[in-house]
């Protein structure tokens, strides 16, 4: 099935329009009844069941690297309205503002008015290199380019894909990887563009040489099965049959992926059989190269989809067929016991908890600063009050969203890289209001500020640079909740302890530098036992931590340790808390060299975190990403810098130190005594 | 106390009870691990594995794979350089010496008093950790057994450790297999054709000579016969051990080769063959009317029982390649007894001392025989369950440590304070275990 489908995507360009006088406004394709209808409808995607609007949102992130668009020359808010090609007016709202479009929109539009689709810069490419090498004009390094605007140099580009794609992506050039990436987009496009062409013509303009009982107009949810005969009990290949071609793209656009977990799968099968839903694409890919005749009831359900495309243009029967359709779906799938958590997806997706977060963490942020503007006075208490308020709401806000993650996926929170930056985020955020609540200093409020903003701001980076959804299903060995719910997390909170630790040293120094603390004051002190407490606690959460996972690793597939990359990563973080521990025991450190050796243990953390899935061995390299090592250095670099500046301090002390110490010194040098 | 008034034993005994030689030997594995875990993406694992963390020395550094292992080659590449050493302990040498400083710091020398109860009960679990890699260091068995439907196997092969086998042709086609065994630590330093091991066995009317061996290499013919090292036409090539894009290849799809010269201990005549893990059949030593087979293998254990597998199944998650589970229905067959178990991932069998785990699984597909297959590692280790006592006693140590710690920074009771957490702490643990295992 693969092998012919790369055949055809080589073959053709899916490009059916309708009629201008037929197009539907695109308005409707705006109106909340319609978004919220289309949004709703569950969808069976990557092995879980997730409502559409999830598809359509990580299809647009991946396009375009938001998961939103105006529809405007330049794909932003400040471009020039788009020209309608049906009406050849301005696509504007109400005071000739632009339209912005969400995902769902987005979506709709693609499928019900390609011809608009098509028009808006929605691939970006960070890499103009790139669209020179496809003979297309380049605009900026980093731009967008629209569906027709790349679309002369498909033949180029699908070929360059194919040389590409077999290069390891180690060593792909990031001209060649860009390409890759969008010509796989491209084409994902072009069957979302044509996703409808199975019902607008499932056989082209005019067929010729239908079998017979086959009319025009074809409805494949009639005609189907005698189609398929047809192909079955021709000999020879199929591309002689004159309707075959327009037969097969419109089954392409209607599976509306290239990627075979991707498909487009709408249709629950009645309970007790399959698990695996059917969609319209793979119901007719499934009838040319099975033996079998598509059965009444999944046609039925390829009727009801009918339904709704010949709706239009006329708005409320298009509206009546789409809940039909989506109540029909709804109550398939709650007779299997699947989808109770789609509303609660469309809520946390909405609710957007960590872009929230970071918001609110940054002002919290602020709020802190302020209170170091006139130490003692009301104003402080006011400013710390808020500072409570903003990043108490803030970790509560990250914590429910952590949650909810987890109650709809069923199972504990941390599964995947993404997930590990969520929950260290939030348990940075809680950790320091912990300590805030225990010291009462401000240094608390302090570390969950800067800690809660960095992780979320990273989430949320992190999401757009894979774009593909954060919720995923677990690999066969992962599936056992007692020991994910307790190494996993244990393993990430000793990884946010020792960050904490990290981020104190951090303060530490930049304090020193601005000249607020010297070493022995009493706030130094404070900052040197609280990283002290964190260290212990660190070392405690990623000691017991590692040995679970050893203990997992040791039950359920036979060895306690094996050297991967992963528990290295974490064996490296206990011996350095074991190291700061026994070293400030012995004496060899003090306040200065602690938080050094903190820093140190930061970078060691930051390695294990994410340094060690690039090595791209092992078996816990779960989430390889390009691009990753210059952040991990920029990391390191600064870390490196403040430690160099600790050993410079530490130098310094020594020195004053020995000249104190000894009178001599004090008698050959007569500035000293004079002074 | 000066250094000077102390006795050679009890300056000996200072010096291993120190917090320097503590905080010093961390800081060695420290690093050690780090540089193991770099190399693994050029040398492999079981490599880096057996240079850092098994070894009593480390021999050098590969400074060349490291750097490029954190990418530091996009913005200069130093190309292969090589740090030797030699004389710098190993992991094992390392934990050694932990495991002494422990003792005499950890658990003789350290104040004893209600402060330090928590320290000394997790010292005293990390030794007993520390006890346990070394019993399975030393005497686990590990490996894996691939079986299709329908099979029957009572032997499973090591996954990294290689022998030459010689077995003796038995006369009786009923009688047992024996067979002599050379570990491959013995020979894989005579890697170039000049020199050579020679192996003796009274029970062998011929020595063997094993030379020129390969850690990953291919025979290939000798077409202009130019090669002074050839045998009978073909000669060993020696393959990178890195895949297409530079990485480490796996153990297992190495296949290492050596050249063997089997002389006659009476008539001093000399055979020579090629030796080949991925050989089709092993090498053939006529002397006499006796037959021997000589072969490059992984090692085989045997198994005090017999598996059968009856049915294997592999479950996906809807609608995509994504494993879910693989499920296999096997019978274990001892001595004429037949006994039903299902194995499945995180659900091992174990059963005299042996536990046999689902690893892998092949719907045959691939290999165009259509029959199901399952590949199941099995471990035979003595300290099977002492991590896990281990772990919980270091748990509840520095949980009692750290606890009291905070106990007297809040200025609370520390003892009501921790034994309460701890208590507390337990007890979420025991009903995620009800609740979840």
């Amino acid at each position: 099935m693969n092998t012919l489908r790369f055949v055809l995507l080589a073959l053709f360009t899916l490009s059916g329009f309708a009629a201008a006088a037929d197009l539907p406004p695109l308005d409707l394709f705006r109106d909340k009844e319609v978004v919220e209808t289309f949004a709703s409808i569950p969808v069976q995607e990557a092995g879980r069941i997730k409502p559409l609007e999830n598809v359509a949102s990580y299809r647009l992130l991946r396009f375009r690297a938001r998961r939103s668009i105006w529809l405007t020359d330049s794909g932003e808010m400040d471009g020039k309205p788009l020209v309608d090609p049906a009406t050849q007016k301005p696509i504007t709202k109400e005071g000739d503002k632009p339209v912005k479009l969400n995902s769902v929109e987005w979506l709709l539009m693609s499928w019900f008015r390609p011809d608009i689709g098509k028009l808006v810069p929605l691939f970006k490419v960070d890499n103009s290199s790139a669209i020179s090498e496809l003979g297309l004009t380049a605009k900026a390094k980093r731009d967008q380019y629209t569906f027709a605007e790349i679309e002369p140099a498909r033949q180029v580009m699908m070929q360059k894909m194919g040389e590409y794609r077999v290069i390891p992506s180690r060593k792909q050039t990031p001209e060649q990887r860009m390409i890759v990436q969008l010509a796989a987009n491209f084409l994902d496009y072009e069957m979302i563009t044509g996703h409808f062409d199975f019902i607008r013509d499932p056989l082209g303009e005019k067929p010729e040489g239908l079998p017979a009982g086959v009319t025009a107009p074809v409805r494949l949810s009639k005609s189907l099965n005698t189609l398929v005969a047809a192909i079955r009990a021709n000999n020879g290949p199929p591309m002689q049959i004159p309707w075959f071609r327009a037969f097969a793209r419109g089954a392409l656009g209607a599976m509306m992926s290239g990627n075979a977990e991707q498909q487009f799968r709408i249709f629950p099968p009645a309970p007790g059989g399959s698990n695996v839903w059917h969609g319209p694409g793979e119901m007719i890919f499934t009838a040319i190269n099975g033996d079998k005749d598509v059965s009444a009831d999944q046609l039925a359900w390829l009727a009801q989809y009918e339904d709704v495309y010949l709706a239009l243009p006329d708005a409320a029967k298009f509206k009546a067929a789409a809940k039909t359709l989506l109540s029909k779906i709804q109550d398939a799938a709650k007779a299997r016991g699947e989808g109770q958590f789609i509303a609660l997806e469309r809520h946390s997706m909405r609710a957007d908890y960590f872009f929230y977060a970071q918001w609110i963490f940054l002002t919290g942020f602020i709020a802190v600063a302020l209170t170091w503007v006139s130490p003692g006075s009301r104003f402080e208490k006011v400013a710390r009050l808020f500072a409570w308020l903003l990043l108490g709401s803030a970790t509560a806000l990250a914590v429910t969203g952590v949650a909810i993650r987890c109650i709809i996926m069923q199972r504990p929170p941390i599964t995947t890289l993404y997930e590990t930056i969520l929950f260290i985020g939030s348990a940075c955020a809680l950790l320091g209001l912990i300590a805030e609540w225990i010291t009462k200093r401000g240094l608390g409020l302090l570390v969950t500020a800067i800690g809660g903003t960095a992780c979320m701001f990273l989430s949320i980076q992190f999401e757009a640079s894979e774009a593909t959804d954060t919720l995923q299903q677990l690999q066969a060995v992962l599936i056992t909740n007692f020991w994910l719910s307790t190494h996993v997390p244990m393993i990430n909170l000793g990884y946010a302890a020792c960050m904490v630790a990290a981020l104190i040293s951090m303060i530490y120094f930049v304090q020193r530098l601005l000249g607020v603390i010297k070493t022995g004051s009493d706030d130094a002190r404070l900052l040197t036992r609280v990283a002290y407490g964190f260290i212990a606690a660190g070392l405690f959460l990623s000691l017991v931590g590692t040995v679970l996972g050893g203990i997992w690793a040791n039950y359920s597939w036979g060895r306690f340790w094996g050297w991967d990359p992963k528990e290295n990563g974490a064996l490296m973080i206990v011996l350095m808390c074991l190291v700061i521990l026994h070293a400030r025991l012995g004496g060899y450190i003090r306040e200065i060299g602690m938080h050094c050796c903190n820093l140190v243990l930061g970078c060691i953390v930051i390695f294990s975190w994410f340094g060690v899935n690039q090595l791209g061995v092992g078996l816990h390299a779960y989430g390889f990403t390009d691009g990753i090592w210059p952040k991990i250095y920029a990391y390191w670099l600064s870390q490196i810098l403040l430690i160099s500046y600790g050993l410079f301090l530490a130098l310094r002390e020594r020195r004053i130190k020995t000249l104190k110490l000894s009178p001599e010194s004090i008698d050959v040098s007569p500035a000293l005594t004079k002074g | 106390m000066s250094d000077s008034s102390k006795t050679l034993p009890a300056k000996i005994f200072a010096f291993f009870s120190s917090f320097g030689l503590a905080t010093s030997v961390l800081v060695m594995l420290l690093v050690l691990t780090f540089l193991g875990t770099l190399e693994q993406a050029e040398h492999g694992l079981v490599a880096s594995q057996a240079r850092y963390f098994e070894s009593a020395f480390i021999d050098r550094i590969d400074i060349g794979a490291c750097w490029r292992a954190l990418a530091f080659n996009a913005y200069w590449d130093i190309g292969n350089v090589s740090l030797p050493l030699y004389i710098v302990p190993g992991g094992y040498t390392l934990m050694a010496i932990l495991f002494v400083n422990l003792l005499c710091g950890g658990i003789v020398r350290i104040r004893k008093s209600p402060k330090t109860i928590g320290v000394i009960i997790s010292h005293f679990a990390i030794l007993f950790m520390i006890a346990a890699g070394a019993v399975t260091h030393h005497f686990a068995k590990e490996g894996n057994m691939s079986l299709r439907e329908g099979e029957v196997k009572d032997e499973f092969l090591s996954f990294h450790d290689r022998v030459i086998e010689i077995e003796k042709v038995p006369t009786d086609a009923k009688a047992k297999r024996t067979a002599l065994v050379i570990d491959e630590s013995k020979y894989r330093d005579v890697t170039t054709a000049g020199n050579g091991r020679t192996f003796t066995s009274e029970s062998l009317p011929f020595d063997l000579i094993i030379t020129n061996w390969k850690k990953n290499a291919q025979p290939k013919r000798d077409a202009d016969g130019s090669r002074s090292d050839a045998v009978d036409g073909y000669f060993l090539q020696e393959l990178s051990a890195l895949d297409e894009s530079g990485a480490a290849m796996a153990d297992e799809q190495l296949a290492s080769a050596c050249v063997a010269i089997a002389k006659d201990k009476k008539t001093g005549e000399a055979k020579t063959g090629i030796l080949w893990e991925f050989a089709a059949a092993p090498w053939t030593v006529t002397v006499g009317a006796d037959k021997y087979l000589i072969s490059l293998v992984h090692r085989s254990y045997k198994l005090p029982f017999a598996v059968r597998l009856d049915q294997t199944e592999e479950e996906k998650h809807p609608g995509t390649d994504r494993a879910r589970r693989f499920t296999s229905k096997v019978t274990k067959l001892n001595d004429g007894h037949e006994e039903k178990r299902v194995i499945t991932m995180n659900e091992p069998v174990r059963s005299q001392g042996y536990a046999v785990f689902q690893s892998t699984f092949s719907s045959g597909e691939q290999e165009g025989t259509g029959v199901k297959s399952s590949g199941f590692m099995i471990v035979e280790n003595p300290a099977d369950h002492w991590p896990l006592i281990s772990c919980i006693i270091v748990a509840e140590g520095l949980l009692l440590h750290f606890l009291m710690m905070l106990a007297r920074f809040i200025k609370v009771n520390p003892w009501t304070f921790s034994l309460s957490l701890i208590a507390a702490f337990n007890a979420a643990f025991a009903l995620a275990m009800w609740k979840l295992l």
